[in-house]
């Protein structure tokens, strides 16, 4: 009777201490998982979500949904986000700078960086100042020289950050600027196309149209590939950068073999060749950076923009 | 009518005010820099709500009105049964589930309407939900909850 | 062009091809006569599917759905006075009487004889000059755009019904209602009250959704007396004569359907206008042109079917026109259809034509057999939803009552969508009730956003120079026939206070 008593408590404890053992989500993904954008179906985020959506599909073995939850440059989605439970069912995939530099430029956003826990980096926006191709001018100085002369230059601004920019720059060269809003790409592609601008901040989709704009600067930190003699804001040293990968997140406190997964999936699907030819196509290089990296990039972006949009004299709202 | 119009008209006149005096200043930013402060337009519809209120509520008392046919009792019962449904329904998504969500708006609301064939309220709230089911997880691969 | 062309439809034409084709008109067509279903969420949830299809089939389906959901959304609009879509709504007001006078098989065939030919030829056009006039729409800027749309508002005192007053105060409403959420300029939030669902506005589905159906629905319900009698005349009033589309109606509707196509058209190339804004249009248009406008909505009119649907079908293919020449999209769908192309390897724009002619041309073929199959299409299941609409109605409407959830769900981003439908589903209700037009009040809604951004993009450009407009003749002209409109309108409200006798307060 003891022997068997104590046979039975062994296997009973044997089986607790197995069962506490394994990890919570030894099998995720058990189910459909979920990507979510904060951007409308059909921009350049949305499409490259939807391709690696694919893309991770495959590579994990079950069906990867995207929903769209577009509003206020993803702080919509951002804080809906936030509110759900860490359990890995639902992923964010979007621009960083919803992370790293809008906290800067609202006040009451509803969330701030350190709500999540960063996978991966995947692809890199590739934003910067455009002008139409019959432009009077052919590179950034000859913008400043002509902006000099004709005060009032018309600029298109599709995000308050397009706007602060250009409001750092005109404050630093004395231009007298007039600023046009515009809703999204499409909106600054037909007031460019349609000669009702001067120049514009692009957020990338300018390369889509080769011939009709010609890129004065790019406001990445680096020179991009495609247009390798357009400088850099840097270089010109404006003190300004945009760099804008798109982040992987998860919200705070998910189990980071979870995070682990989705980072090693991430990087297969983002070599795949299908992404290849997406980001030839809109020109979105792919540049994965593990969870480290993500997390350090995300970090020193958020304190970076933080003190370039302290410097700038501009005050939230 | 002219009663209806009149309570409208007063009902609207102090929407447009409320707007104006309070929704529209505390909803709104006010000094932004823009040419075209973001309180302008609402502001003009507010005004132009008010006035148009104010012209319905005169042209009311002084019996010009068209006639019209006022809800009957049925009617207004119909829209709260609706609304309750689908907040039922709504309730029953967030704590039970959404199947049983989807069943029981299909299956109130025939019963509301006077259904009584047995076959029938359960075959179609199942067979709805079913459908749904299949379309998307099935054929199209694509969770929607 | 020719041999293009001829090579196009060789692409197009197998049966492969067909049968997608085939697919997405049909599934289109359901999904635009189901109220609460829209083709906005046909779309995007089809998409996926077509990662395993090839690229031509793959964008002639998607391309089909939104041809047929436009055709489609007449049928719930006629027989139930529930749009299926809000471009449907003006078919609701001159369509449901028309069924209710026993009449709902002439009215639902020339809906789709209407759409099929507004889609063809739209079609046509696109073909033959999408280049050209993608260039010219280019010169549609916010200036001149601004004007249009001030000239499209115009029509909210044109389909107000029986009172100016309430029309416009509906029309307010509406744009009151469009200025929810993140303001462009200066990125600050109006009426949001600290919801972040609201950031982009209120949108539109669910609140269309709330507004034509589920408003519509409470009534319905609430009014069973009514409901039998109407079954058994949309049965038919037994005259043969009502069943078809004599010739009669043909010449009574000929001028809309040409002006409505036009309209159509003309919305579709310019970016930012969609298929609601040309049929509200094109509706108001023939409506002002006839000899008895309150008979319009009183008796219903052949004529207003034919505008609007005519309208709303010819957006769909010209809305491509700034797409496929430009790679910017004219309206939801093509949003939509942009990552389709993308993910399958087809970047919109200039370029498209070049490194992919042989798509293209793959692809106006399709769209052209797409029409053709919309007429085949329509005219069996029009015959099966009006069969279906003759079964009880609490079968009929509670189903509906279903997939108004449903629809307000999916394009609502969840609850808050179910919501903002119900919410507009009492405000629709009390509008219908009380004769506060709800067609004003989606032209408010639906114009005014991009009404508001285009002025503020006009004070923009011509600041310092407003001289400028002078440079621009199509604000111009727009600015004319807008106050033109408004003086036109102000007269007749004079003229019908002057013979109306004041009638005694009937309460």
């Amino acid at each position: 009777m003891h022997f068997l008593k104590s046979l039975g408590l062994a296997v009973t404890a044997a089986a607790g201490l197995s069962l506490a053992a394994m990890p919570a989500h030894a099998e995720w993904p058990d189910g459909p998982i979920t990507m979510l954008i904060g951007y409308k179906a059909g921009g350049g985020t949305d499409t490259k979500g939807r391709v690696l959506a694919k893309q991770l599909g495959q590579e994990l073995g079950v069906p990867v949904k995207v929903i769209n939850k577009p509003g206020g440059g993803q702080a919509a989605a951002l804080n809906w986000f936030k509110e759900l439970p860490a359990d890995g069912k639902v992923f964010f995939f979007g621009a960083s700078t919803g992370i790293t530099l809008n906290p800067h430029l609202k006040k009451n956003i509803g969330y701030s960086k350190d709500d999540y826990e960063y996978c991966c980096l995947v692809t890199e926006f590739q934003p910067a100042m455009v002008a139409p191709a019959d432009a009077p001018f052919d590179d950034w100085a000859g913008f400043i020289a002509h902006s000099k002369a004709n005060p009032g230059v018309k600029y298109a601004a599709l995000s308050p950050f397009a706007r602060i920019i250009m409001e750092l720059i005109a404050k630093k060269e004395g231009l007298d600027v007039n600023y046009i809003p515009t809703k999204g790409g499409a909106g600054m592609v037909q007031l460019v196309l349609g000669k009702q601008v001067m120049a514009a901040y692009s957020g990338g989709i300018h390369s889509r149209y080769p011939g009709k704009f010609k890129t004065l600067a790019v406001i990445t930190s680096a020179r991009q590939a495609h247009f390798p003699n357009a400088p850099t804001l840097e270089e010109l040293n404006y003190g300004l950068n945009g760099d804008a990968p798109t982040v992987v997140a998860f919200p705070k406190g998910i189990d980071p073999a979870i995070v682990a997964k989705l980072a090693a999936a991430m990087k297969v699907a983002a070599a795949s060749k299908d992404m290849a030819n997406i980001s030839k196509k809109i020109m979105m290089p792919v540049n994965y950076a593990d969870t480290e990296a993500a997390k350090k990039f995300i970090d020193g972006t958020t304190a970076s923009f933080g003190k370039m949009i302290k410097d700038s004299g501009y005050v939230a709202k | 009518m002219a009663k209806a119009d009149i309570v409208g008209g007063v009902l609207l006149m102090a929407f447009g005010l409320l707007l104006l005096g309070w929704i529209i200043p505390a909803q709104t930013h006010q000094d932004t820099g823009a040419a075209v402060p973001p309180a302008l337009l609402p502001q003009i519809c507010a005004i132009g709500i008010t006035i148009l209120a104010a012209i319905l509520t005169l042209n009311a008392l002084r019996g010009k009105t068209p006639a019209g046919k006022p809800p009957m009792m049925k009617e207004w019962a119909a829209m709260g049964a609706v609304i309750t449904i689908i907040l039922a329904g709504a309730a029953l998504f967030k704590f039970v589930h959404p199947a049983v969500a989807g069943a029981f708006v299909s299956f109130a609301t025939m019963i509301y309407m006077g259904e009584r064939r047995i076959h029938l309220l359960i075959l179609l709230p199942a067979g709805l939900v079913l459908s749904i089911y299949v379309l998307f997880y099935e054929l199209l691969g694509t969770a929607i909850l | 062009m020719m041999e293009e062309l001829a090579a196009g439809f060789g692409a197009a034409l197998t049966i492969y091809n067909i049968a997608f084709i085939f697919m997405g008109v049909a599934i289109g067509y359901l999904v635009g006569a189901l109220p609460g279903l829209g083709k906005g969420t046909a779309t995007a949830v089809a998409i996926p599917i077509t990662f395993y299809i090839e690229p031509l089939a793959a964008i002639a389906f998607l391309i089909g759905i939104s041809k047929g959901s436009t055709a489609g959304s007449a049928v719930s609009a006629i027989l139930m006075n529930t749009p299926g879509e809000p471009s449907s709504a003006p078919t609701a007001l001159a369509g449901y009487p028309l069924a209710r006078a026993g009449k709902a098989q002439k009215a639902l065939k020339m809906g789709l004889y209407a759409s099929v030919i507004g889609d063809f030829v739209s079609t046509c056009v696109l073909i033959l000059s999408a280049q050209t006039l993608a260039d010219y729409a280019l010169g549609i800027g916010p200036i001149e755009l601004v004007a249009i749309l001030a000239f499209s508002l115009t029509f909210i005192a044109a389909l107000s019904g029986n009172s100016m007053v309430k029309g416009l105060i509906a029309g307010l409403f509406g744009i009151l209602c469009s200025t929810v959420g993140t303001e462009i300029e200066t990125s600050t939030e109006r009426f949001t009250f600290g919801s972040f669902d609201l950031y982009e506005g209120l949108p539109l589905i669910p609140v269309a959704i709330g507004m034509l159906a589920l408003s519509e629905m409470m009534i319905q319900i609430g009014d069973r007396r009514r409901l039998e009698e109407q079954t058994d005349l949309l049965r038919g009033s037994g005259k043969p004569e009502d069943a078809v589309v004599t010739l009669a109606d043909w010449k009574r509707s000929a001028k809309s359907i040409i002006r409505g196509t036009g309209i159509g058209i003309f919305v579709g190339i310019l970016p930012g206008l969609g298929a609601s804004t040309g049929s509200f249009l094109s509706y108001g248009m023939a409506r002002r042109a006839a000899e008895d406008p309150e008979a319009f909505e009183r008796d219903g009119a052949i004529e207003g079917v034919a505008a609007a649907e005519s309208a709303d079908n010819a957006v769909v293919p010209a809305s491509f026109v700034p797409l496929f020449a430009l790679g910017i999209p004219g309206s939801v769908i093509a949003a939509i259809l942009i990552g389709a192309f993308i993910i399958q390897g087809v970047t919109p724009g200039p370029l498209m034509f070049i490194e992919q002619a042989e798509l293209m041309q793959g692809i106006y073929a399709s769209m052209l057999a797409a029409s053709l199959i919309l007429l085949f299409i329509g005219y069996f299941g029009q015959n099966m939803f009006a069969r279906i609409i003759k079964l009880s109605p609490s079968l009929v409407l509670s189903t509906v009552v279903f997939l108004c959830c449903l629809g307000s769900y999916l394009q609502g981003g969840g609850m808050f969508g179910l919501y903002i439908m119900v919410l507009f589903g009492v405000i629709g209700f009390f509008a219908r009730k009380y004769e506060f037009s709800f067609v004003t009040f989606l032209i408010g809604f639906v114009v005014g956003d991009g009404f508001e951004l285009a002025l503020r993009q006009s004070i923009g450009l011509l600041k310092g120079t407003p001289e400028a407009i002078l440079d621009h003749p199509v604000a111009l002209v727009f600015w004319a026939l807008t106050v033109l409109g408004v003086i036109a309108i102000l007269r007749r409200k004079k003229a019908k206070a002057t013979t109306e006798p004041a009638p005694a307060a009937a309460e």
